[in-house]
């Protein structure tokens, strides 16, 4: 028995792992002789790394890079779709010093991190003059340079079911809280569940809260400062405390257990018309279209006082694109860079796989319902600024535990209001 | 006598240099690292670091609440997790112990879960609570499938223990039977001839002669309790307001979340000594009862 | 060892039904695997309506199931054969030396069981890539198999104690080197043990999802199939048509591992216990 024995195990470790090194092998001598050689057009094998943190439009993706790799015999894309904990894994890959060519961020504090190992795109006026000006600017580090690329527009507030809205005899979108609260009652009064609040999730929370930081005349970059230099406190903030009433609404009018509502019940229930208002963004389109591809969704600017013109809806360009200042074939990466979000094949990537607005100049009719509603509030210039990305790491992580403490009763108001301030001033 | 002793200390490097090479490289240099990461400020992926001696240890120590959040339902989760799933396991597999197709069987099955990967599982439990229990709830009209079990931190804290134990007794109730079925039959048959009832045969002779697989289950569960960190981590995240956060799952979001490195690996630090006393101590209890066949 | 007569005991019989209840579940995986998005979320207790396996064959073909599976069953088969020749030499020599050094490598093997991975997971990844195995196959398997040693250490070297010394007396004193008595008087007996070792690491390979994303990273030639599965799903999308019939196709190999190894398991200890 014994000999048999190490005998299978020996054979099967040794055919593990010739199976493992045997292709291990031929990719690396590729590799090997990639690094060997210099960049694009030598016709010789080049490998782009790039790493996405999206797991939208990949088939259009996968179009988008095969006819990029056309055009550049000899070159392969790699790509790393890491939807899931992508923080994590783009942090691993730097570290393991395995930094990709191109790469993913959400613009603000996530991308500044990584602006020493970027790309410096101020001297390509070219390439930034394709892109709208402010979207530019959010890729800017704080002495003005352009380090990172523009993606898409992503708008973030209230969703609300039209269909639903109408069947309850609401023809203006409420504008203040007390319209809201009405609006509520309406609803209920029709049978319909007002909230479907995703409470279980701090991050849905934590970005419902910016709203009420928002102040119009500062926008959300002046309030980050305002709050980074003391200036402002979370309880000067004149609408913050309405954060709380909202949420008591979404309580009161909310299905019965709030904290248990995920992000993929709450945007089961808005497209299946089982509840009217939810707190998301359009980059959900795909998902509300695969549960119910006929649900009649839209953007309601939230409100956040009695002065109906303080109604936000937030929007920006989330998601930056960085090319690595160190990589082995940088002309190359730029090269992709560009294309992806500006030639033909990007834009049919962001505008038809993703549905959104994309941040380059065009005129391309864009496919997502919400993203188009949007659109209307973007270019009247009624929209404001994300702040969770710009506030300190782990705000929504943080502050979504605190909001969820106010929601089961276990924290006041001010003790939240006071935990929020603790955190910015760490 | 010289050349003996060099001789079987050859061998025994030979024997245990590949497994230790292993373990060093995959487990034990990096968190050798951690040690030296532990007393710089990093934000894990920026090539700056800044060395700040002892002050994460400090911070740790006077203003961190929520590692000490966490050390508290990690200690509670372990109590209730090692003995819970211990008694359950050694019962079930005093049942299951023979061999009959019924328990062959049945043991296939509590070894279910633990076959699953954990996105299935997050999966299938998110469903029970929510909507099945609400089903439920609606056809028996009993106020259990109604609480709000993943929305409150102590029903939470109910769900991650049983889920847990439900998805690893399999490894466990494998282990005691190994352990029950190397018991020689011929002590326990004796034990019954000589008048004692099945629960002081099962107490005072099998007992004592498991205790090796009661020590491997009661050290595999404490280290797995002391650890856990998936089921939190797809499941509750820690949640709701940070009631369910684990160690592991605070060291994660200190490192990934909070981008501070630094502090990170020195709570990981500190936890690992505090885990090695507990275990150092758990298991000179449990050896101290071994008895050998 | 028999338990003798089992007597038909209400509690024997409670035991045998509730492990139904641990059955349920991939009962429920396996219906839902059948479903549409939506209505899997509307209904996850009903039947699905329809039983095409559609969304099976396009899970197999899109994702390359034939390369997925063939990676990780060549990953699988060379860490557990990695363990299973590595980790009983060593529990079995650590356990018979009582020398200082020995204890000391002793605790060294055995430490990372009470270290959450999550912890060093970044100096890990430093240093795999100061080795230059970033991204590498080779480099998978040895983290994956280090990973495992110090559990499958542990066990081992609980049931070395099950063995006679005397045994080993006598095979020296017939003139056996050490090699030798390991090979053909020791591991034969450590086969339940070696055994239960087997299908804990062989399953928690298969179902590896963070060491083959840390590791392997963007080389879709080189990930595995919970890893691929999962590379759909963010904190925003959730692939769950792909996922479960993926997850549905990946279970089956190991209940069949599973069903047959079990009957080895006890099979061995039970011609183990006659000998001893």
């Amino acid at each position: 028995m014994n000999k048999k024995l190490l005998s299978v195990l020996a054979v099967s470790m040794v055919t593990g792992l010739l199976a493992g090194c045997g292709s291990q092998k031929t990719t690396d001598a590729a590799a090997e002789g990639e690094q060997k050689e210099a960049a694009d057009t030598t016709g010789e094998k080049v490998v782009l790394t790039v790493f996405d943190a999206l797991a939208y439009g990949l088939d259009e993706y996968a179009e988008m890079t095969a006819k990029f790799e056309e055009e550049h015999p000899g070159v392969t894309i790699e790509v790393q779709h890491a939807a899931n904990d992508s923080a994590t894994l783009l942090q691993s890959r730097v570290n393991a010093n395995d930094i990709p060519d191109v790469f993913a961020v959400e613009a603000g504090t996530n991308a500044k991190k990584y602006y020493e190992y970027a790309y410096n795109w101020n001297n390509d006026q070219a390439v930034l003059d394709l892109f709208q000006p402010e979207a530019v600017d959010i890729g800017k580090d704080d002495d003005g340079n352009v380090m990172s690329l523009p993606w898409t527009y992503e708008n973030a507030g209230l969703l609300y079911n039209k269909d639903l809205f109408a069947q309850a005899g609401i023809t203006d979108l409420p504008k203040t809280l007390d319209e809201l609260e009405q609006a509520c009652e309406k609803l209920q009064a029709a049978g319909i569940t007002p909230f479907a609040l995703a409470a279980h999730e701090g991050w849905v929370l934590g970005q419902l809260s910016t709203h009420f930081m928002m102040d119009k005349s500062l926008d959300a970059e002046g309030v980050v400062n305002g709050l980074d230099d003391g200036s402002l406190t979370f309880q000067s903030l004149p609408n913050f405390k309405n954060l709380f009433r909202f949420l008591d609404l979404a309580k009161k009018y909310g299905p019965a257990k709030p904290l248990e509502i995920d992000w993929e019940t709450s945007e089961n229930m808005l497209a299946n018309n089982q509840a009217a208002i939810i707190s998301m963004g359009d980059w959900c389109q795909s998902v509300l279209d695969s549960f119910n591809p006929d649900a009649n969704v839209g953007f309601l600017p939230c409100p956040v006082s009695d002065n109906p013109n303080d109604v936000t809806l937030l929007s920006t360009c989330n998601w930056t694109y960085i090319v690595n200042k160190d990589s082995k074939n940088l002309e190359l990466a730029k090269e992709y860079a560009e294309y992806i979000l500006t030639s033909e094949m990007g834009q049919y990537w962001m505008c038809d796989g993703v549905g959104s607005v994309p941040a380059v100049i065009t005129d391309r009719e864009v496919k997502g319902t919400l993203a188009n509603d949007a659109k209307a509030y973007v270019q009247n210039g009624e929209t404001n600024d994300w702040i969770h990305t710009k506030a300190p790491a782990g705000y929504t992580k943080t502050i979504g535990a605190y909001m969820q403490a106010y929601m089961t009763g276990d924290m006041s108001a001010d003790q939240v209001t006071q935990e929020f301030q603790n955190f910015w001033n760490q | 006598m010289n050349t003996k002793k060099t001789k079987e200390l050859l061998v025994f490097v030979l024997f245990i240099l590949p497994a230790l090479a292993l373990v060093l490289f995959a487990s034990d240099v990096p968190f050798v690292m951690n040690m030296y990461y532990s007393v710089f400020n990093w934000n894990g992926i920026s090539r700056d670091m800044t060395f700040v001696g002892l002050d994460n240890f400090v911070k740790i120590f006077t203003n961190d609440s929520f590692f000490w959040i966490s050390v508290k339902f990690t200690l509670k989760y372990a109590l209730f997790f090692v003995i819970i799933v211990n008694i359950a396991a050694l019962t079930i597999a005093m049942f299951l112990a023979s061999e009959r197709r019924s328990n062959s069987i049945a043991r296939a099955f509590y070894y279910v879960p633990y076959i699953i990967s954990m996105t299935a599982i997050s999966l299938l439990w998110k469903f029970i609570l929510g909507p099945g229990f609400s089903s439920l709830y609606q056809i028996t009209g009993w106020e259990i499938f109604n609480w709000s079990w993943l929305g409150s931190g102590k029903l939470a804290f109910i769900v991650i223990v049983v889920m847990t134990t439900w998805q690893n007794i399999g490894y466990y109730i494998m282990n005691y039977i190994t352990g029950i079925i190397a018991v020689p039959t011929e002590l326990l048959e004796a034990s019954r001839i000589d008048g004692a009832s099945r629960i002081q045969t099962a107490t005072k002779i099998m007992l004592p002669l498991i205790m090796p697989s009661i020590s491997v289950c009661m050290l595999t569960s404490l280290t797995f309790s002391f650890k856990i960190f998936d089921v939190i981590m797809v499941f509750t995240k820690g949640g709701p307001g940070n009631s369910t956060a684990s160690v592991a799952y605070n060291i994660y979001s200190e490192a990934f979340l909070n981008n501070n490195y630094g502090l990170a690996t020195a709570k990981s630090v500190i936890f690992v000594i505090f885990v090695l006393c507990v275990t150092a101590i758990q298991t000179k209890i449990t050896k101290g009862k071994e008895v050998e066949a | 060892m028999k338990l003798g007569k089992q007597k038909i005991s209400i509690a024997w019989v409670v035991v045998l039904l509730a492990s139904i209840l641990w059955l349920l579940p991939l009962l429920l995986i396996f219906n839902n695997s059948f479903k549409p998005y939506n209505d899997m979320m509307q209904n996850f207790l009903a039947l699905p309506k329809s039983l095409s396996l559609d969304k099976y064959i396009e899970t197999w073909v899109d994702f390359g199931f034939p390369r997925l599976i063939v990676n990780t069953l060549s990953y699988t088969l060379a860490a557990v054969s990695g363990i299973l020749l590595f980790a009983p030499m060593a529990a079995y020599k650590l356990a018979r030396t009582k020398t200082t050094l020995s204890k000391i490598c002793f605790i060294l093997i055995i430490m990372p069981m009470m270290v959450p991975f999550q912890s060093y997971m970044i100096s890990l990844t430093r240093l795999v890539s100061n080795v230059r195995l970033t991204g590498t196959r080779l480099g998978y398997i040895i983290v994956s198999t280090g990973l495992m040693v110090p559990l499958a250490v542990y066990m081992i070297h609980g049931f070395v104690k099950n063995i006679p010394i005397e045994l080993e007396e006598s095979a020296e004193i017939d003139g056996a080197g050490p090699v030798r008595m390991y090979f053909y008087i020791i591991l034969p007996l450590l086969k339940p043990v070696l055994t239960t070792v087997m299908v804990i690491d062989a399953l928690s390979n298969w179902n590896d999802i963070i060491v083959n994303q840390l590791i392997v990273g963007g080389k879709t030639a080189a990930m595995n199939l919970q890893h691929a599965l999962y590379a759909r799903f963010s904190a925003q999308t959730s692939d769950w048509e792909h996922a479960l019939p993926g997850i549905v196709m990946s279970m089956i190999p190991c209940l069949i591992f599973f069903i047959v190894m079990q009957r080895n398991i006890v099979s061995g200890v039970t011609a183990g216990a006659v000998k001893g």
